[in-house]
């Protein structure tokens, strides 16, 4: 029993924690509540929705009369219309201080936006501005997040604020998508210029998407001039480059050839594709070379886009290339458009290889009688073409494998697969419909070949030739696999009579095919089996031959071999074939006409290399020989003249001076075969061309027999073989006869034949005297415009040369040393013209022009302060700026102008003048101005009058003072250097006055040298 | 004068109260209905001068309105179209139903006004 307790004691294994009865009500409870208050907060929320979803669109109906009434006043309106608008204006505007409202209207406005276009589209632009929501939308830009971000830009591009333009640049390189890409679109639609805006900033990628709604942008904008875009080509972007490929192709732009050739080197696969596409679509060829180098690179689908664009622009030079592809590249898709593009550059040049049957050797089906062992061979034959066949691949395996099966069950036909498979049936039907016309086919063959018939419904023209064929027209060495072989045991056609089918077989090669004629079929005939109809006996086949007379062909020439291509035949041969002769081309005395004849003629050709050509082409025409001979034109008519006859006379012209054995040989190789004859221009001449040039526009004369006569060059003559034509000339010098060489005295001697006496005019009478008189009127008249020239003493012209300078190339600034110079002038010349110079300066104020000395003494000691010219073009900022570093490094100039700017329009120029004023005064301890030029006066003329004082002293003494030192005139230094330069300076600075800017440099010098001498106190005094 | 009755059927409120307006304007009486079944409604209790219609409405769209108007009620009252742009196909079996003119969206309620003239001045 004790067992039997542990036996039943259980011991569990999971304790459930003991969880007391109320905390399990008071969570259920807690669940309960969530759950209410979440289905509670979900029925508010929707019946929130559901009420503003009503409450808008009860206002948007009450707005959209009122945006009617906006967009649709007219200019004519009522008075009252008029004031109902002001008045709609005034109530809109109130309530737009609503948000709800506010958010209401803009939305009306967005929906009206898409659905309206012409001018009320406009006025809804307006209106949106008017209400002022485009600050809404600004207020929006400044958001941080990025919905409310794009919903404002969304709203500035729809309702067309360019003024945003600049705003929403800024999030072009944003690093939140949904923002660029909004401002991406703005940008572009706000101004004409935002998409090179956009290409040039733009750093992220331009997604396929956002291409296409950017052409959408661009293509819907009105008066839109599409800029170049080959200048994004070089581009660090990646996707701009391949942006700017599409719109160089959308709009194309063919002006950016080299950039487009050179992308297709780029290592992005889009970015080459877009480029091949762009040389595709603007036939640039020049990019068949770079195409060619990049080609074995390239992925596959790349490679086919080159070949489609080699086969679309190429010439037949790529056809070595293609030719090497189609050899070397496994790709199957590559080599198939490798093939395509040799037939698109050279069309049929490839023919189609896969799953044609070689139907050379085709016969009439009832000719043949196989025995049971022929079609026994003819299967095997078969079977071994398909071995053949099926090395091309796994299909060809199957194939094979079917074949093999079929051998061993000897039921050759059961075939399934792929083209190889149909090709296999084809050949197959091929032979059954041989076997179909043998008498003594074996049953289990004819069961056999109705299989076949089943499974491959077109019939075949059924060969029992046996021959031995290959495709010609294989492209390559790898097709010849594709060859198919057909060993057929040769058989006489010809009811199996040997004898008569000889004549026209030679070697094994049948020498005509009589598979042109029509093969009847009479459907109503069925075999043994009741199956489908079978091929019908050709031996049964009752056929009608018409016989038509050919007398037209001479004896002589038939059975005579005029053609590679034609065959030899005896005419009984072919006497049941219908012969269709045009009668009408046929002479009347039976002869073959001209024409005919050429066509016969046997014409080789022989492949002639370029270079060779080339070098024909430079044969001299003096060795050309045209035999024309052969060629029998007809007799010209009366009066037309035939070019062949003309006589061409050639004269040599000499040119003894120039007629070098050198340029005689030149003129030798001119090339006569350039020249063209163009006979439609020789009008008045009836030309009589020969029939070969009738259907020319022109003749070269390359093509005519031309004899020429060989030209013997002359030499050069010696000055004393020359014939020389002269005329005698009064020389003053009395010259001896040794000196004139021997022609000279020749020519002396001998009379003067050559030269005609010149007419001379007689200018006598009253007609001549009255036009000279009015000739010197003339000549009077327009002396009187001459200005007459002004002498000048060399000071007074150096005077005036620096004069013209200071006028060229000085301003207002120049108007105290013209002032000073007016002061010390005397000449009176000199005066004027520093008069009109400083008028000129003084254009807008006349007023400063001062004549008097008291006027110079004030007006010409104001100084010119550098802020002047910084003042003129800055802000006021900078002013104030400026103002503190006068302060700094002011000197008594800027106190001047410091005094001017206190009347400056600003007032605060103004004010802080004052105080750098103030500032600058305490710092250069500058004494009030009026006073200083006063005392600066007094002072000057003090000392001049000391001046004058000691030199009459030092007179009445006799004492002479020493002479003048510059040891202490430092100012003077640069004049005693330049008379100190060395003499090869010298002479360049010699060389250099011709030059007018050294001229005045030179005049300036010395005006300021005068100028300083007279200012400078005597320092001996 | 008497005002040429319109009937607007288009299902867009506030496209339709605008063009209401622009026409009313121009002195047409102008009855908007938001969708087909309500056209059908109007058109069996009277028959407006010239209609103008969307294509896509509800219940009823435009092609069968018209369909219904020149075979069941056998009118040949004007019928202008409108369409949105790329609705080719919509717009040549309007053409192929009887419908006599075409609009595409966005409307210029000007070309409307002119068009309707243009209709009715046909008729």
């Amino acid at each position: 029993m004790k067992l039997n307790n542990y036996t039943y004691n259980v011991y569990s294994l999971i304790n459930a924690p003991k969880i007391h009865t109320d905390l399990l009500w008071d969570l259920s409870l807690l669940f309960v509540g969530i759950a209410a208050v979440y289905f509670i907060a979900i029925f508010l929320f929707k019946k929130r929705i559901s009420a503003t979803s009503a409450k808008t669109k009860k206002l948007k109906q009450q707005i959209s009369p009122m945006i009617s009434e906006f967009i649709f006043l007219e200019e004519d309106a009522t008075k009252d219309e008029k004031s109902s608008y002001v008045n709609l204006k005034v109530e809109i505007r109130e309530q737009i201080k609503d948000v709800f409202y506010r958010k209401t209207v803009t939305e009306v406005l967005l929906d009206l936006r898409k659905d309206v276009s012409g001018t009320a589209q406009k006025r809804l632009f307006e209106l949106f501005k008017d209400l002022e929501l485009h600050k809404v939308s600004y207020q929006k830009l400044k958001s941080w997040r990025w919905e409310t971000i794009s919903q404002g830009i969304r709203e500035l591009t729809q309702m067309e604020v360019v003024d945003s333009y600049g705003f929403i640049t800024k999030f072009i390189n944003d690093k939140r998508a949904t923002i660029r890409k909004q401002a991406e679109i703005a940008v572009v639609t706000l101004r004409h210029e935002g998409i090179n805006y956009f290409l040039d900033t733009t750093k992220h990628r331009i997604s396929e998407w956002q291409q296409l709604k950017l052409m959408e942008v661009i293509a819907n904008k009105d008066d839109f001039l599409p800029p170049s875009f080959k200048v994004w080509l070089t581009s660090k972007n990646k996707y701009v480059v391949l942006f700017a490929l599409r719109l160089i192709k959308h709009y194309d732009q063919n002006d950016a050839n080299n950039s487009i050739i050179e992308l297709v080197k780029h290592k992005n696969s889009r970015i080459k594709r877009e480029a091949i596409d762009c040389i595709k679509t603007f036939h640039i060829t020049s990019a068949l070379e770079t195409l060619k180098t990049v080609f074995w690179k390239c992925s596959a689908d790349i490679k086919v886009i080159i070949l489609d664009t080699i086969g679309e622009l190429g010439s037949s030079e790529e056809l070595d290339f293609l030719n090497l592809i189609e050899n070397k590249e496994t790709h199957f898709s590559v080599r198939s458009k490798a093939l395509a593009a040799i037939n698109t550059i050279s069309p049929e040049t490839i023919l189609p290889t896969e799953g044609i049957v070689d139907t050379s050797n085709y016969r009439i089906p009832e000719d043949i009688k196989p025995t049971k062992k022929e079609t026994m061979e003819e299967y095997n034959s078969l079977d071994e073409n398909q071995e053949e066949i099926g090395d091309d691949g796994p299909h060809d395996r199957a194939l094979n494998r079917e074949s093999s099966s079929l051998e061993s069950r000897s039921l050759p036909t059961e075939i399934e697969g792929g083209e190889e498979t149909e090709t296999a049936q084809m050949e197959t039907s091929e032979i059954d419909a041989t076997v179909e016309n043998v008498s003594t086919m074996t049953p289990f063959l004819k069961e056999e070949r109705s299989q076949a018939s089943e499974l491959d419904e077109e019939k075949e023209l059924p060969s029992t030739n046996k021959t031995k064929s290959k495709n010609a027209v294989t492209p390559g060495n790898n097709t010849a696999k594709h060859d198919t072989k057909l060993e057929m045991e040769e058989t006489n056609f010809m009811n199996g009579d040997e004898n008569e089918s000889k004549p026209s077989l030679e070697g094994g090669t049948p020498l005509f095919s009589i598979d042109f004629l029509p093969l009847v079929v009479d459907c109503n005939v069925q075999n043994s089996h009741g199956k489908a109809p079978q091929q019908p006996n050709l031996m049964n086949i009752e056929v009608f031959f018409e016989e038509i007379d050919n007398g037209g062909i001479p004896f002589q020439e038939k059975g005579k071999k005029i053609s590679p291509y034609r065959f030899e035949i005896a005419e009984e041969d072919i006497h049941f074939i219908p012969l269709v002769v045009d009668t009408t081309e046929q002479q009347e005395d039976g002869t073959i006409n001209q024409e005919e004849y050429l066509m016969a003629m046997n014409v080789v050709y022989e492949e002639i290399p370029a270079y060779v050509r080339a070098k024909e082409d430079e044969v001299n025409p003096l060795e050309l020989i045209v035999y024309c001979e052969e060629i029998k034109s007809p007799q010209p008519k009366k009066g037309e003249i035939n070019l062949l006859d003309l006589d061409v006379f050639y004269e040599e012209i000499k040119i003894p001076e120039l007629l070098t054995p050198a340029t005689a040989a030149s003129m030798k190789e001119i090339d006569v075969t350039t020249l063209t004859v163009i006979y439609e221009e020789i009008k008045g001449v009836d030309l009589h061309l020969p029939s070969l040039f009738q259907s020319k526009e022109s003749i070269n004369i390359a093509s005519l027999e031309v004899e020429f006569e060989e030209v013997t060059v002359a030499e050069a003559k010696s000055l004393d073989n020359m014939e020389v034509i002269f005329e005698p000339v009064l020389i003053e010098k009395e010259i001896t006869e040794q000196e004139l060489p021997n022609w000279l005295l020749e020519e002396i001697a001998s009379p003067v034949t050559a030269i005609p006496k010149k007419e001379e005019i007689k200018m006598e009478g009253p007609e001549w005297d009255a036009k000279a008189s009015k000739m010197m009127d003339d000549i009077e008249y327009y002396l009187k415009y001459i200005p007459e020239p002004k002498i000048y003493q060399s000071e007074t012209a150096e005077t005036m040369q620096m004069l013209d300078d200071i006028d060229f190339f000085g301003d207002e600034r120049e108007i105290p040393l013209l002032r000073e110079l007016m002061e010390i002038e005397e000449k009176e010349e000199a005066r004027l013209r520093i008069k009109n110079i400083m008028s000129r300066f003084l254009g807008n104020n006349p007023d400063r022009l001062a004549d008097t000395k008291e006027d110079l003494q004030v007006q010409g000691s104001n100084p010119y302060s550098i802020f002047e010219e910084f003042f003129r073009h800055c802000d006021t900022e900078s002013k104030l700026i400026l103002l503190d570093e006068i302060v700094a490094i002011g000197d008594e100039k800027e106190v001047y102008f410091l005094e001017q700017l206190l009347e400056d329009p600003e007032p605060d120029i103004r004010h802080k003048a004052s105080q750098a004023l103030a500032q600058l005064k305490e710092r250069m301890s500058v004494p009030d101005k009026t006073v200083t030029r006063t005392e600066t006066t007094r002072i000057q003329s003090t000392a001049s009058t000391t001046v004058v004082e000691y030199e009459q002293l030092l007179d009445e003494m006799q004492i002479r003072p020493p002479k003048e030192s510059d040891i202490f005139d430092i100012g003077f230094e640069l004049s005693e250097n330049l008379d100190d330069r060395p003499e090869s300076l010298m002479d360049e600075g010699n060389e250099d006055q011709s030059d007018p800017d050294t001229e005045s440099n030179t005049s300036a010098y010395k005006l300021f040298k005068k100028l300083t001498n007279r200012k400078r106190p005597r320092r001996d005094g | 004068m008497e005002r040429k009755k319109l009937l607007l059927a288009e299902d867009d409120e506030l496209l339709a109260s605008l063009l209401s307006f622009r026409l009313q304007k121009g002195g047409y009486e102008v009855m908007h209905v938001p969708n087909g079944k309500e056209v059908k409604e109007q058109l069996e209790m009277y028959l407006p001068d010239i209609i103008v219609s969307d294509i896509m409405m509800p219940y009823f769209s435009g092609i069968e309105l018209i369909d219904y108007v020149r075979n069941e009620l056998g009118s040949s009252i004007p019928i202008i179209i409108l369409s949105s742009a790329g609705n080719e196909e919509n717009v040549l079996s309007a053409f192929d139903l009887g419908a006599n003119d075409f609009i595409s969206k966005p409307v210029s309620p000007s070309e409307l006004m002119v068009r309707v003239a243009r209709e009715l001045n046909k008729a």
